[in-house]
């Protein structure tokens, strides 16, 4: 069972529907063993990603090397690559055993070893007693979890999975997506996930590649990803945000009139310079709430989430924030009352803003110092 | 929703994944329903009984009694001898040569219409079929002797060219002639019957199928052929019993020298020939019944064997 994933390269991949960019110059290394999601919004082409890397999509440019190998003509019978789609994927005239043994049967198999191989993955998955039923007389989980077994019983070199718990339900869907990761894990396997869900993306991958209009935004850890985003696109597709007006003031400082003083890193942040108008990305969780009857903020809608509770606050400029508090802080709160405005943490991303005048700019900079 | 076929389709969520759903299989259907279940179906069960059940339990009747009442078998034993056995004979080499060559050749035009992306094509092919499919009778012979007749304009390009066909043991007006003009509406009607099935072979099943190593020729052999099996069953019954009932293409075009069962019932109700039979032509209608009933039971034994996995 035990075995070692193989690496997996994607180099300057590009792929054109007419004049619409599926891929465009998409570059992407997995490590060995290593599970990559592909996070993005419909349409941004992930499927198409994941299908050049199964050979089952012509590209235009780019190269695809599995285990230092390139693969890029190779036709996807010859790549040994185990495939999950989103729904409706298992043949409907073969029995879960009968779809699990197919990649044997190709392989020639002894009737033995296919029967001894699906009922060991069979098991893996968690459906042995199901083994004969047709795929219409298994749930939809159910159906997932054989196309699973299909996919692994071939020894793949690689698992692509696309979007296989979008079709489930929330219950199933996080209990299958625990299971897929153990497998996986369990196996070694280089794996290649695709979601729009951002939660499944952070609870699954070693590292997200978060992707945008054919191309990558940004490729990292899960953390890296949602506290550290490379740009806009990936701070408000991984998580939610705020957006508040600011002026740059000294190094790594940005003045918001909401919120006051607010750090910001200027690692992810270069290119700023005292005075320059910018607008200020940060997350709900990183605002704080104190009850204050000079504060002038007042609580205009809650909602409350289980782990947390949304809270939207009123602003003495009278935008609405959203904060995002602990049952436990916000059990202290009184609702009705005034409340003021803190940072707990530093601010997530600047971005450039235009049209301010400078004029007030200059103020906003006097004012600070 | 998307298929094996068509390259454009779009992939998406929804399609219900039912591979035979025009085939007419058993798949969803209660098994035991209250009265007030089934009840929006007693229109359609009052007009089946009344146009269909009533003539044919009279036919069937009538068929065992004699000119003047008393019940006879001779009817049928005068039905299965001499020019009415030949016609019987006549009736089901053409209907099932007629829906062989249709099926074969309307399948692989159907797979060829959903595999191309061209969308105008396809629409041209539906409409047309829809056309052809329920052209019939005196235009339809009429076309077929004005180009491959005796005197036709193919006939005569060809026998310009040397290749006379009627001096090749050809004739437009035997049973061979008749397979050829019932393919004019029996591929179209065939084209049109498995469009929507081939339409429902998933795109995901061709991807699964080469990723986990098979060949197309092992795809179409485990999973494609399978699947379409019982669609194409269920046309060929159609097609077999489409042809089998024909009567006005052949009697157009033949005017009544070949012996077909539907004709030689035509001229025995018409009553241009002796009183009192027409009960000899309820006899020739019991014939056809149990002919079509025969077709139909062994359409649903091998239905049920072909798609077990519905059940
Ligand atoms: N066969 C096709 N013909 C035309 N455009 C396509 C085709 N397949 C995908 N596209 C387009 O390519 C883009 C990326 O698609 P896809 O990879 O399926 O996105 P995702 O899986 O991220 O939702 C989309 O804009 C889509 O419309
Ligand atoms: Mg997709």
């Amino acid at each position: 069972m035990e075995r070692s994933g193989l690496s997996v390269e994607l180099v300057g991949l590009s792929r054109y529907y007419k004049d619409v960019a599926a891929l465009s110059s998409l570059d992407l290394k997995a490590e060995a063993g290593e599970l990559v999601v592909l996070l993005g919004p419909s349409g941004c082409g992930k499927t198409t990603a994941l299908r050049a890397l199964a050979g089952l999509e012509r590209l235009d440019e780019g190269t695809v090397s599995i285990g230092g190998r390139d693969v890029t003509g190779l036709a996807p019978s010859k790549r040994n690559i185990g495939m999950v789609f989103q729904s409706y994927s298992l043949f409907p005239n073969m029995t879960a055993r009968a779809n699990v043994e197919f990649g044997l049967r190709v392989r020639k198999m002894s009737s033995a070893q296919r029967a001894e191989r699906s009922s060991e993955m069979l098991e893996l998955v968690g459906l042995k007693a199901q083994a004969d039923r047709f795929p219409h007389q298994l749930s939809g989980g159910q159906q997932q979890r054989v196309a699973l077994a299909r996919a692994l019983a071939i020894k793949p070199e690689v698992l692509l999975l696309d979007e296989p718990l979008s079709a489930l339900d929330a219950k199933v869907r996080s209990l299958l997506r625990e299971e897929i990761r153990r497998i996986q894990l369990e196996l070694g396997i280089t794996t290649f996930f695709v979601t729009h869900d951002q939660e499944e993306a952070l609870a699954l991958a070693d590292r997200i590649a978060v992707m945008n209009g054919g191309r990558l935004e940004q490729f990292g850890s899960p953390l890296e990803v949602y506290s550290h985003p490379a740009t806009e696109f990936v701070a408000e597709f991984v998580g939610s945000v705020n957006r508040v007006q600011g002026v740059v003031g000294e190094t790594g400082k940005v003045l918001v009139d909401e919120l006051g003083v607010v750090e910001y890193h200027t690692a992810g942040n270069s290119g700023y310079s005292r005075g320059d108008a910018v607008e200020v990305l940060v997350r709900p969780e990183a605002i704080g709430l104190a009850q204050d009857p000079t504060g002038g903020c007042s609580i205009v809608g809650q909602s409350f989430l289980g782990a947390s509770v949304k809270v939207k606050v009123a602003t003495t400029r009278g935008s609405i924030l959203t904060c995002e508090l602990s049952p436990l802080e916000a059990s202290q709160l009184d609702f009705g009352g005034a409340v003021s405005l803190y940072m707990k943490g530093p601010a997530l991303l600047l971005s450039r803003r235009t049209g301010i005048s400078s004029a007030s700019a200059v103020e906003a900079q006097s004012a600070m110092s | 929703m998307s298929t094996v076929l068509s390259p454009t389709s779009d992939q998406g969520t929804g399609g219900n994944g039912v591979v035979v759903a025009s085939s007419g299989s058993s798949r969803r259907r209660p098994r035991r329903g209250r009265w007030h279940n089934s009840i929006g179906t007693v229109p359609f069960l009052v007009y089946l009984a009344l146009f269909l059940g009533v003539p044919a339990i009279s036919v069937i009747v009538t068929a065992f009694v004699n000119g003047s009442g008393h019940p006879t078998l001779s009817n049928f034993n005068e039905a299965v001898h001499g020019v009415y056995l030949q016609s019987f004979v006549a009736s089901l080499k053409l209907s099932f040569g007629a829906a062989i060559i249709s099926t074969v050749v309307g399948l692989l035009a159907a797979l060829a219409v959903c595999s191309s992306s061209n969308r105008i094509l396809r629409a041209i092919v539906t409409a047309g079929s829809g056309v052809f499919a329920n052209t019939g009778g005196v235009p339809l012979a009429f076309s077929f002797v004005a180009t491959v007749g005796n005197f036709g304009l193919i006939t005569k390009l060809l026998s310009d060219a040397g290749f006379n066909p009627y001096n090749h043991g050809f004739s437009l007006y035997s049973v061979l002639g008749l397979t050829i003009v019932y393919q004019y509406f029996l591929i179209p009607l065939m084209i049109l019957i498995m469009i929507p099935p081939i339409d429902a072979l998933r795109k995901e099943w061709v991807d699964a199928s080469s990723s986990l190593g098979a060949t197309r020729t092992q795809f179409w052999r485990w999973v494609g052929i399978p699947l379409l099996l019982p669609p194409i069953l269920a046309a060929f019954i159609v097609l077999f019993t489409d042809s089998f009932a024909a009567y006005a293409t052949a009697e157009a075009l033949t005017s009544g020298t070949i012996p077909l069962v539907p004709i030689q019932l035509g001229s025995l109700i018409s009553g241009n020939v002796l009183a009192g039979q027409t009960n000899l032509g309820d006899a020739l209608g019991a014939g056809m019944i149990f002919i079509v009933v025969v077709a139909g039971g062994l359409y649903i034994y091998v239905q049920r064997k072909a798609s077990r996995w519905l059940r």
